[in-house]
């Protein structure tokens, strides 16, 4: 019975919610589709955490849609051993990439205090969500190996069941537990998407790729802007303390 | 009554979820009753890839005098859904299952009327003091000298099995497969033959009715030709090292080091294709922040 609650009436439900909400959420509150950048805040350990986390992530995802959509031709390109290594190397490439970035990322987030002012209970979720799907995955990489070619012929008959609305679970019934809390863990994921930062991925800037750079910088003479400070404006959240250090001495605060 | 998306999401998405639970409800068919089969013949393809009669414990008990230690009545709720009769906590089957994890027998779709038939067969065999020798279990051909080279061939994936399965190195390893070796979702099979005699061997190619293997298998068996191949494969590993000790394995860090190589590279060349990017901007930034 909890089988069917994991592996059917989960992965209906965590898709029902993830369109609904996602399109819901979109026409109400379109603006929100954001990551809500925290760059600003901080570029040295961002760069080692978005880079690495973008790059091994859309590799991953990408493998996986590759295996569902194109299965035999997999098994195909994977019977020649060294194909099926580079293969196998490349993804677990960029599993790596993604647990060095979502690892950073996490640091990141729990240890400077700009960007912890800026994060919500919802961002937290999704940052251990992703950071046990990502550990997990990498730990399935490389002591189930080879997955490319058995997430062929085990995993992907049972998605594909479950796209036709015949739900088989024969085929994932006997896989290690480990295999089992990646793909329960991927309809939580699923299950938030449409309530948290993990919408962005829908409205990639990729204009981006070709816009020539934008400098930002702060132009304002720090010393004038002391000189003539008025009393300091709100305070912004999260960074109180040190605010109400600098509204003592009269400086003026950070604001937004 | 209608529906707003842009109103109601939690009702729309009961209404869906009732549509697609109707559809799956409807989709969801009665499996195809196999053709009836002798009993011999119903354990040799559904129980001998696990289990002996008395010829010693596979990865399940050996079954010899079952029906004298158990009652009928038990023997059918076990067989039939070994997993739920555990969760049910009966004292016997927490046992069994203890003393031969991590194996969990599968649930059976056998009728009322193969499983008596092969418990009869096994009374039987017991009484008479008998070992279970499957009758299929043999080799369509006699083994020949180029069969141990199309039968690596055939493992690692380089001719493809005629049936449509997935070449053996998806899942298993061997001491020839590979410079990274093969799969280890399931066990390093170099010591295949040493682990089960020839007459196992045969029979659990012929019906790999392990718990992973069996739906992959199923619709995908392999040929007789086939067969003989890779059990020449295996008879050569033995050959080879006949006293290796069976189910040895040990894991391979040669993969896992290839991907930590290649992820400095990746670190080393994402700062190179990046090398430009405006660091000294930001620490500015930071630096007057603090003020």
């Amino acid at each position: 019975m909890h089988n069917n609650l994991l592996y059917i009436i989960l992965p209906y439900t965590a898709f029902t919610v993830a369109v609904v909400f996602t399109i819901y959420r979109y026409r109400k509150d379109g603006f929100s589709y954001s990551s809500l950048s925290s760059q600003f805040l901080e570029s040295k350990e961002l760069f080692y955490g978005s880079v690495a986390w973008h790059f091994g992530v859309i590799g991953a995802l990408t493998g996986h849609a590759i295996g569902f959509l194109f299965p035999k031709s997999v098994l195909w390109f994977n019977g020649v051993p060294v194909r099926l290594y580079i293969l196998e190397t490349t993804g677990l490439l960029f599993g790596l990439l993604a647990l060095v970035g979502i690892v950073s990322l996490t640091v990141r987030r729990a240890t400077s205090s700009r960007v912890r002012a800026v994060t919500s209970k919802m961002d937290v979720v999704v940052v251990m969500l992703l950071l046990i799907q990502v550990s997990l995955g990498v730990y399935i990489a490389v002591f189930y190996r080879w997955g490319s070619s058995w997430f062929v012929t085990s995993a992907v008959p049972y998605l594909r069941s479950l796209w036709l609305l015949q739900p088989d679970l024969k085929m994932i019934e006997p896989l290690p537990l480990i295999i089992k809390l990646h793909i329960v863990n991927f309809y939580l994921l699923l299950i938030v998407f449409p309530f948290s930062r993990l919408v962005h991925m829908l409205v990639v800037p990729l204009q981006y790729l070709w816009r020539p750079y934008q400098i930002v910088i702060w132009n304002w003479n720090r010393r004038r802007a002391q000189a003539h400070a008025p009393q300091p404006a709100r305070q912004p959240a999260g960074v109180a303390s040190s605010a109400d250090e600098h509204a003592a001495e009269g400086r003026p605060v950070f604001t937004r | 009554m209608r529906i707003h998306l842009t109103r109601q999401p939690i009702a729309l998405s009961l209404w869906l979820l009732t549509v697609l639970f109707s559809q799956v409800a409807r989709a969801q068919t009665a499996p195809l009753a196999a053709a009836p089969a002798g009993p011999a013949v119903s354990f040799e393809k559904r129980c001998y890839s696990c289990h002996n009669i008395g010829s010693g414990n596979k990865k399940g008990p050996d079954l010899n005098g079952v029906t004298d230690r158990r009652t009928r009545d038990w023997l059918h709720e076990y067989i039939e859904t070994p997993a739920a009769f555990y969760r049910k906590g009966d004292p016997t089957a927490v046992e069994l299952f203890k003393k031969f994890a991590p194996e969990v027998m599968p649930d059976q779709a056998l009728t009322t009327e193969e499983i008596d038939a092969i418990l009869n067969m096994i009374q039987a065999l017991t009484r008479k003091g008998e070992v279970y020798v499957p009758p299929g279990a043999k080799l369509a051909r006699v083994m020949g000298l180029t069969d141990v080279y199309a039968g690596w061939r055939l493992f690692t994936g380089r001719d493809k099995l005629q049936n449509g399965g997935a070449a053996c190195i998806s899942c298993h390893t061997l001491a020839s497969a590979g410079r990274l070796g093969g799969g280890t979702l399931g066990p390093d099979l170099t010591t295949a033959n040493i682990k089960y005699r020839n007459p196992e061997l045969i029979s659990i190619l012929q019906n790999p009715n392990f718990p992973t293997m069996s739906s992959v298998f199923a619709a995908h068996p392999l040929s007789d030709e086939e067969i003989v191949k890779l059990f020449a494969l295996f008879d050569h590993h033995r050959r080879q090292n006949p006293t290796a000790q069976a189910g040895a394995t040990t894991y391979d860090f040669k993969f896992p080091l290839l991907g930590a190589i290649t992820l400095i590279g990746a670190v080393v060349g994402m700062n190179w294709i990046w090398k430009n990017r405006h660091r000294g901007v930001r620490e500015e930034i930071v630096r007057r922040s603090r003020i």
